[in-house]
């Protein structure tokens, strides 16, 4: 990479909390944010990791008063904390906003869709007029008022890892001094049916990399990270949290929902990003795993860490035990998650676990850990269709 | 027996979007999944929900479709033993 | 950030030979659609959607085209992705009170599913990418690709967009005023093959492309100029406009603005051909490479007599309602 990219904010909401130190606190003491849904209105019981703030609450802390879509309202919230937290002035700077969103306005549209399933051409249309993806980021960016570079990506589970990985080559290319990045998904009908009809939900809490395991819980939420170059972070005097060392992008070229058995595309994915920065396998302290809890996806998962690291594995853990599958926002939480572990030095337990996948063999970070030494961490995400991504964030 | 391994075949084909293939290109006791047919695990989820809104017949375990869903004919086994009145 | 356009592949409401504008047509224009099976195996076929089949299709042929088995990346830009399954998927949710739902519709709903298809058709474990922002998708899908050029100079990425018509679609957007008899709601897909490498398939080296929101419209002139300098190019050597505007109301005062500034220069409103979509620079696009290559002349698509001057700069030009984006080619042949 040319121009360094140093971390200098953190913005995010899940169903453990709002901010790094209500989260940290709660990665902690093991609480996790899985539950029964209060504010989704669903048939289905099932176990999610909602947040726990109505949209009228969101609204209310935001002080926004237009009727905008859920995964607008935890986008806001996220990316305006994240950009406080850098105290940075954008003023003067090329500035710019990638965010990602699989589900868009979908809360809204499934409610227009309800109301008129007769004719579709009745119905008040400022209910849909949110409904796009690029649209929930377009709000997000009129409110941080960034107008350079504003676009959103869409690859699944792996969205705001992606986001993350542009924003990253846009300030190593020089094209932008400053990047807002990250995603936001919200809990909607459609996707909890969508992955119900998959039968790859638990109706327990998931188990990730657990013998056991039978699935994932959704979950919802928004996280972004302000990325700067060093030329920012000099003239404008901040602190910078890590650095992105290195990154991958690569399609598993398999199967839309399945993850091939040796996990190719994970792999290929996590060799890349040691690649580009520079460091072997044995490096890497700390790995925050895609472990979503189906069988498949932490089976193939396994399988690739096993062929990259060999008998020198890490310390590694999914926290998708504690804020559920976030798809499109996953990538977001998870590397705001690996921040902090080298922030403060820690890692984070793997919950639900009790007896390894016997092909593997593998037994993740069970306890909280703290006073280690974490220089580089790993995060994964894994999406539907292949869209395999790992980022390494280390320290400055 | 006969007419049900028939109908079947019509109507796995239009579930699983099979267009480039009739009746007759399907054959009783050819293997549907892998080889055969190459169908995979989103076809095995289909093939499920035909079962319970053509048949009335609930398969909770997914795993139990290999079994099932090996070819037609066990497929037309398993509805005529296990399936519930339906017209 | 130099970048070549070495092959290209289009699926639209146009055939190249025919250009035949669609204005009075009605409110929706279909595209045109080959017998897929000449390009996508019948057992594949199955999973894919009409979006999907578009977008492969369009890909594949942009890859013969460049004489490419497999591209190096791939990156995708869709304004809406793929609503039909979406459409399909929401109503068997309701209808069946979210019971007994089959779920490929939903698998087959989500955005990335097109360059996911492409990437397991060939087998590509490259870098893949899925923009969806609005009539920016395919804008930042090309950013991507020429970043990607830029750090490896000997990649091919295949980068392109496609966007659907479909009838509840149609339904919905028309209660913003988007649809005229003069500008149908349209669709299409295409994919082109950009690498460094100048080679004797090239269409048009692309030159920059610029997005930017809601401009003041004192501003635009500035913007417009400003972009075409600073890729040290006079205005005078602009050849063709590939124009974006239309005839809704709301684009009266872009309209004047570009009649003042490119009055003397031959101007192709291009959504009179293909109709108005998320990512119809897609189609403009295509059209560009085809006129710098010297594939389509301006003159037939114009109706003109005059003189037929080679083409050797064209500039897009895309103003949908506050999304505003610019693209600047060259033509690869040698024109004196």
């Amino acid at each position: 990479m040319n121009s360094k990219v140093l971390v200098v904010g953190l913005g995010v909401v899940s169903a453990i909390g709002r901010g790094v130190v209500e989260i940290h606190r709660s990665l902690q003491l093991d609480n996790s944010g899985i539950g029964e849904a209060r504010h989704l209105r669903t048939n289905l019981e099932l176990p999610v990791g909602e947040v726990k703030l109505s949209n009228d609450s969101l609204k209310d802390l935001l002080s926004v008063k237009d009727r905008i879509p859920r995964t607008a309202l935890l986008g806001l919230l996220a990316a305006r904390d994240a950009l406080a937290d850098s105290t940075l002035d954008l003023t003067g700077w090329r500035t710019g906003l990638i965010s990602a969103t699989t589900v868009g306005g979908m809360d809204f549209t499934e409610n227009y869709f309800e109301e008129n399933l007769e004719d579709l051409s009745d119905g008040n249309r400022d209910d849909v007029r949110n409904h796009e993806c690029g649209k929930i980021t377009q709000l997000i960016a009129e409110d941080l008022n960034v107008t350079d570079f504003v676009t959103t990506v869409n690859t699944a589970c792996s969205s705001s890892a992606n986001s993350i990985i542009f924003g990253a080559r846009l300030i190593a290319q020089g094209h932008l001094d400053i990047v807002v990045a990250g995603g936001a998904d919200a809990l909607c009908r459609f996707t909890l049916n969508g992955f119900n009809s998959l039968r790859i939900l638990d109706y327990r809490q998931c188990r990730p990399f657990d013998a056991s395991r039978a699935g994932l819980n959704l979950g919802e939420g928004a996280a972004y990270v302000v990325l700067a170059s060093d030329r920012v972070v000099q003239m404008d005097k901040i602190k910078s949290l890590c650095c992105i060392s290195g990154f991958g992008n690569s399609s598993d070229a398999f199967h839309q929902t399945t993850s091939s058995s040796e996990g190719e595309g994970s792999f290929l994915a996590m060799r890349e990003s040691l690649k580009r920065a520079d460091l072997e396998a044995n490096q890497i302290s700390y790995i925050n795993l895609h472990g979503t809890g189906t069988e498949n996806n932490d089976l193939s998962e396994g399988m690739a860490i096993k062929r990259l690291f060999g008998s020198n594995l890490p310390m590694m853990s999914s926290t998708k035990g504690f804020t559920g599958h976030t798809l499109g926002a996953s990538g977001g939480l998870e590397a705001v998650f690996s921040i902090m572990s080298i922030a403060h030095g820690c890692v984070y337990p793997n919950l639900g676990f009790e007896n390894s996948i016997p092909e593997l063999g593998i037994i993740p970070q069970l306890k909280f850990g703290n006073d280690l030494p974490i220089r580089h961490v790993m995060s994964n995400s894994f999406g539907f269709g292949g869209n395999c991504s790992s980022i390494i964030f280390s320290v400055k | 027996m006969d007419k049900l391994i028939a109908d079947l075949k019509i109507q796995i084909i239009e579930a699983l979007n099979l267009k480039h293939l009739t009746k007759n290109d399907i054959e009783d006791d050819q293997p549907l999944f892998v080889k055969g047919l190459g169908l995979d695990s989103i076809d095995a989820l289909e093939l499920i929900v035909l079962l319970q809104q053509r048949y009335g017949i609930k398969i909770n375990d997914p795993k139990e479709g290999p079994k099932i869903f090996h070819s037609v004919r066990t497929i037309a086994e398993y509805i005529t033993e296990n399936k519930s009145d339906q017209p | 950030m130099t970048t070549y356009i070495n092959g290209i592949g289009s699926i639209s409401s146009q055939t190249p030979l025919n250009m035949q504008k669609i204005s009075g047509t009605g409110q929706a224009i279909r595209a045109i659609e080959p017998d897929y099976t000449d390009w996508i195996e019948p057992g594949k076929l199955r999973r894919m959607s009409r979006i999907v089949t578009m977008g492969v299709a369009s890909a594949m042929i942009a890859l013969r085209d460049a004489a490419i088995e497999k591209p190096d990346a791939i990156v995708t830009g869709t304004g809406l992705g793929c609503l039909e399954d979406t459409g399909t998927f929401l109503r068997r949710m309701l209808v069946n009170i979210e019971g007994g739902i089959t779920p490929t519709p939903f698998i087959q709903s989500t955005h990335n599913t097109i360059g996911s298809q492409i990437a397991m058709l060939l087998g590509c474990h490259g870098y893949n990418q899925t923009y969806t922002h609005q009539s920016f998708s395919l804008e930042s899908a090309l950013l991507d690709a020429q970043m990607l050029v830029k750090e490896n100079e000997d990649l091919n990425v295949l980068v392109g967009s496609v966007d659907e018509f479909t009838v509840a679609s149609h339904n919905i957007m028309q209660k913003f005023n988007l649809f005229d008899d003069n500008t149908p709601h349209g669709e299409g897909a295409a994919y082109f093959v950009v690498s460094a490498t100048k080679c004797e398939k090239s269409y048009a080296k692309l030159i920059d492309q610029k997005t930017f929101m809601n401009p003041e419209l004192s501003q635009l002139e500035d913007f417009i100029r400003y972009f075409i300098t600073c890729n040290n190019k006079r205005f005078e050597e602009i050849d063709i406009l590939i124009y974006g505007g239309t005839r809704r109301p709301g684009d009266a005062q872009v309209n004047l603005i570009i009649n003042k500034l490119f009055g003397k220069v031959k101007t192709i409103w291009y959504k009179q051909f293909c109709g108005e979509y998320l990512t119809s620079t897609g189609f403009a696009l295509w059209l560009s490479a085809m006129i710098s290559k010297g594939q389509m002349d301006t003159n037939d698509i114009l109706e003109l007599d005059n003189y037929r001057k080679p083409v050797r700069n064209v500039l897009i030009y895309n103003p949908y309602l506050a999304h505003h984006s610019l693209i600047l080619l060259e033509s690869c042949r040698d024109i004196k």
